[in-house]
């Protein structure tokens, strides 16, 4: 066959969100891909700034159904820290018990999703069973399975009961034992080895100038861990594992993203042992100090950034998300040269691919030529540079 | 590495003779958690009248309007609820200063005809001004 | 007098049993019992029994759309084309006593032949649909075909060397006289299934018409009617195939030991013996769908150029040894 080049997406089996790779192939082998995003865009940026603070935090949780709560603590952190308010103890426990109930959760339906990218149906079927029981944590605590809208300004809105604290550790240890069968299975099955051994490789200097992050990073052996490295809420009292995997392939993001499920587990008990007593939340007031603030968050499939920029009133100026996923797509198209076909969808999935946290920017083709202009990354440069001379390096960091 | 091939066939094998995960939703349903939030229930005797509802709601999915002074003093309000609009956060009830807004665990919210999504009612009372205080568990 | 009995017999076999009513309804519940036990396998719920049915009239209610780049005449022919291949085949397997409807020296070739026809319609499906996904999966379709056939058709002589007849309904009737011959062939009756579940590409050979990278392949330009025969073909076809391993290794309708009585209740036990051994191997190529990933195209040919064939020919050497000396002869 000569070279053709496939449209995959926007609308594809393989894909659960739209986007679009232009992918040219000759054969069966990959020559060339080519990205478009923008397919969603919703304009919750520009919403947020016409939205109060309060009511911004129900904006933001639904960005990303999966990963709600990463998006309310990351931009609820960044007004605390304008406000300056401190968080009772018991407040950010609370705050981290729920991130990592998330982050299980998250990273069992990533393994479904990959098995049923590679028409491992069964595989999906009992991750997603398996999903449930933190989700039904998850509701017991918040009230919700999904937009669990616990976080508010100051803390979080509902308390851990006593009676909560049996349930929650024995569905804990029902979830470790599924999760350490799901290892054993998943990393000796001979087909699924077949499909992800070698395939999507991503070197570590090539993550490295892809600025990767999340599961997909550390993968590729960059011990990248927002949790680490500047912790927030309750993890510096926590005693957890930074796991990296060197094989940079498919098989590299399963194993790590099993592995911190074994470790979410283990934050999750010491989180409910070593539970502190008082307050959940402090009070708050309606209004914001001037100020502007970067607030960064491990999301499950990354570092999660907001921006907040606030003038003294009961709005934000500007609100910027950049969600885990905008950072590993030049990654995806990195790693799917050279492979087959069959391993798109994969290679794709992968990441773990969000698509609605991805579009902050939709570019329209006017019909009457080429009136659309991109800020490239030198004009940006030069712009920053002029910007800190002007201002002073004012951007305050958690 | 160690290789096996089939390794989840003693798994499979033995849930052909387990009982299904599924739940038939139309006809038996889970258990809701007491902090479920569904559909909102009102007090109107207990409310206030500070509007605070109005102002975080998220989603502009409740409207408080002052219709006038009635002969007793009291202030006369109509508020109306807008189901279709409301994305069940209970940021209202949470910022209610009477208790008046109260999330119900019901859920089967879908209806064909549109206007049945808007909840009206009248009521009279007193404007108290009152400290808003911390609530801890909805 | 005899000639219109004659007649209106074979239009009964044709149309009736074992032909396309029979075929039709037993193709439909094979589709159910493989809905159900996958679903019961990953602890769901599965189809209700009439679902294959009731998805094959929807099916034909759909409107039924030709894409214009495509071939006309092609598009719409190969349907029926493959429905009437694998159709033909159901005559000479043994259905309810180890003699078919029709059997001739070398049948057993022809029904192989026929088996073949489904794939080839399968890529001019999907070459005529000028689709470039469906194209994809026309080519991998050819390029599996390629692997899986000759341990396949391997396998399947394998019977037909150690009982010496090539046709069906002697290997059966030397199958009764000596049973114990099918334990030699364990191994190519392994192949068989395996080489039948690439066949009917099915998980974890499903690379052809794989739904999450080339969207469903060659069919994905079909729609209504002509998608609604070619679901109903491979249902037939997983029976027939079935029917047919069943026939080679299993003993097809024969049961063992055999049971003394009447012809009349000796062909209906047949019968209902015939319906369990298929329901077996169903059984077991369900099962394999279970529990494996979809493997690669270059992966599957490599599988079957570095295992299949290999095994299939010390199955044979092992055969040849066996007749050599006279042991079964």
């Amino acid at each position: 066959m000569p070279k053709v080049t496939i449209p995959v997406g926007p609308q594809h089996p393989a894909l659960k969100e739209p986007i679009n790779f232009m992918v040219s192939v000759d054969g069966e082998t990959i020559v060339d891909a080519d990205m478009n995003l923008a397919y969603s865009h919703r304009g919750i940026e520009k919403l947020a700034e016409s939205k109060t603070y309060l009511q911004n935090i129900y904006l933001v949780e639904r960005i990303c159904g999966i990963c709600s709560h990463t998006h309310t603590t990351c931009f609820v952190q960044g007004v605390e820290e304008l406000m300056g308010i401190e968080v009772p103890e018991r407040g950010l426990y609370i705050r981290t018990l729920v991130a990592e109930l998330e982050r299980i959760h998250s990273h069992l339906l990533w393994t479904g999703v990959a098995g049923h990218e590679i028409g491992f149906d069964t595989l999906f079927m009992y991750t997603w069973r398996d999903r449930e029981l933190a989700l039904d944590l998850l509701e017991m605590i918040t009230g919700n399975r999904v937009n669990y809208g616990i976080n508010t300004i100051g803390g979080v809105r509902r308390n851990i009961k006593a009676g909560m604290k049996d349930q929650i550790l024995k569905h804990i240890g029902k979830l470790e034992e599924r999760v350490q069968y799901y290892t054993d299975m998943a990393t000796t099955e001979s087909t699924v080895l077949l499909r992800a051994e070698g395939v999507g490789h991503l070197p570590e200097n090539e993550a490295r100038k892809f600025c990767a992050v999340g599961p997909t990073a550390r993968a590729s052996n960059i011990p990248t861990d927002v949790r680490k490295e500047d912790p927030y809420a309750a993890y510096e009292e926590l005693d957890f594992e930074l796991i990296t995997s060197d094989s940079c392939d498919i098989l590299g993001r399963l194993i790590v993203r099993m592995q911190e499920m074994v470790e979410s587990c283990k934050m999750a008990r010491q989180l409910i042992e070593n539970l502190p007593s008082g307050p959940i939340r402090a009070p708050m007031s309606r209004e914001v100090p001037a100020g502007e603030v970067v607030s960064r968050y491990e999301a499950p499939r990354g570092e999660c950034l907001y921006y907040v920029k606030s003038n003294g009133t009961f709005y934000p100026e500007r609100l910027k998300v950049r969600a885990s996923t905008y950072a590993n797509w030049p990654a995806v198209v990195y790693s799917l040269k050279g492979y087959y076909i069959a391993d798109i969808p994969l290679i794709i999935a992968a990441i773990d691919p969000c698509m609605s946290c991805t579009s902050r920017v939709a570019i329209l083709d006017t019909k009457d030529g080429n009136e659309r202009k991109v800020l490239d990354m030198d004009y940006l440069r030069t712009y920053g540079i002029k910007w800190y001379k002007e201002h002073g390096r004012g951007v305050r960091r958690r | 590495m160690v290789r096996t091939i089939g390794s989840m066939f003693p798994e499979a094998f033995r849930h052909l003779w387990k009982k299904r995960a599924t739940v038939l939703y139309p006809f038996e349903k889970l258990e809701l958690t007491y902090r479920y939030r569904g559909k909102l229930e009102f007090f109107d005797e207990r409310c206030k009248g500070c509007k605070v509802c109005e102002e975080d709601c998220p989603s502009f999915a409740m409207e408080i309007k002052d219709e006038g002074k009635e002969q007793d003093g009291k202030t006369k309000f109509r508020r109306i609820y807008h189901t279709d609009r409301c994305l069940f956060c209970g940021q209202c009830a949470e910022s209610c200063m009477s208790e008046s807004i109260i999330l119900t665990k019901e859920f089967e919210l879908a209806e064909s005809d549109k206007e049945k999504f808007t909840i009206e009612s009248t009521y009279s009372t007193e404007i108290i001004a009152k400290e808003r205080e911390v609530k801890e568990d909805g | 007098m005899s000639e219109i009995v004659n007649i209106l017999l074979a239009v009964l076999y044709l149309l009736v049993f074992p032909g396309f009513l029979f075929l039709f309804f037993y193709g439909l519940f094979c589709e159910y019992f493989d809905r159900k036990l996958y679903a019961r396998m990953q602890n769901r719920v599965g189809p209700p029994l009439f679902q294959p049915f009731a998805d094959f009239v929807k099916l034909l209610a759909k409107e039924d759309i030709i894409p214009e780049k495509a071939d006309k005449g092609m598009f719409s022919i190969v349907p029926l084309f493959a429905f009437a291949g694998v159709l033909t085949a159901i005559l000479y397997i043994p259905i309810w006593r180890t003699d078919a409807v029709l059997s001739f020296e070398g049948d057993l070739v022809v029904v192989l032949f026929l088996l073949t026809i489904p794939s080839f319609a399968l890529f001019f499906a999907g070459w005529h649909s000028t689709n470039l996904f469906s194209q994809i999966g026309a080519v991998r379709t050819v390029t599996q075909l390629f692997g899986y056939e000759i341990p396949f058709f391997f396998a399947c002589l394998a019977p037909a060397l150690i009982m010496g007849t090539w046709s069906i309904s002697g290997i059966l009737s030397q199958t009764v006289i000596r049973p114990e011959v099918l334990i030699l062939l364990i191994l190519a009756f392994i192949i068989a299934v395996i080489s039948l579940q690439a066949k009917l590409e099915r998980v974890p050979f499903d690379a052809p018409e794989a739904e999450t990278e080339i969207a469903g392949g060659s069919l994905v330009e079909y729609t209504g009617r002509r998608l609604a025969i070619f679901r109903l073909m491979f249902n037939i076809k997983m029976v027939i195939c079935a029917a047919l391993i069943t026939a080679l290794f299993l003993g097809g309708p024969v049961l063992f030991p055999a049971v003394p009585g009447p012809e009349f209740i000796g062909y209906l036990l047949g019968f209902v013996v015939f319906l369990l051994k298929t329901l077996f191997v169903v059984f077991l190529l369900t099962m394999m769908r279970t529990v494996f990933a979809r493997v690669r195209i270059d992966q599957l040919l490599k599988f079957c150029y570095g295992w299949l064939i290999p095994l299939s020919i010390v199955q044979f050497l092992l055969l040849i040894l066996v007749r050599s000396m006279g042991w079964f002869a």
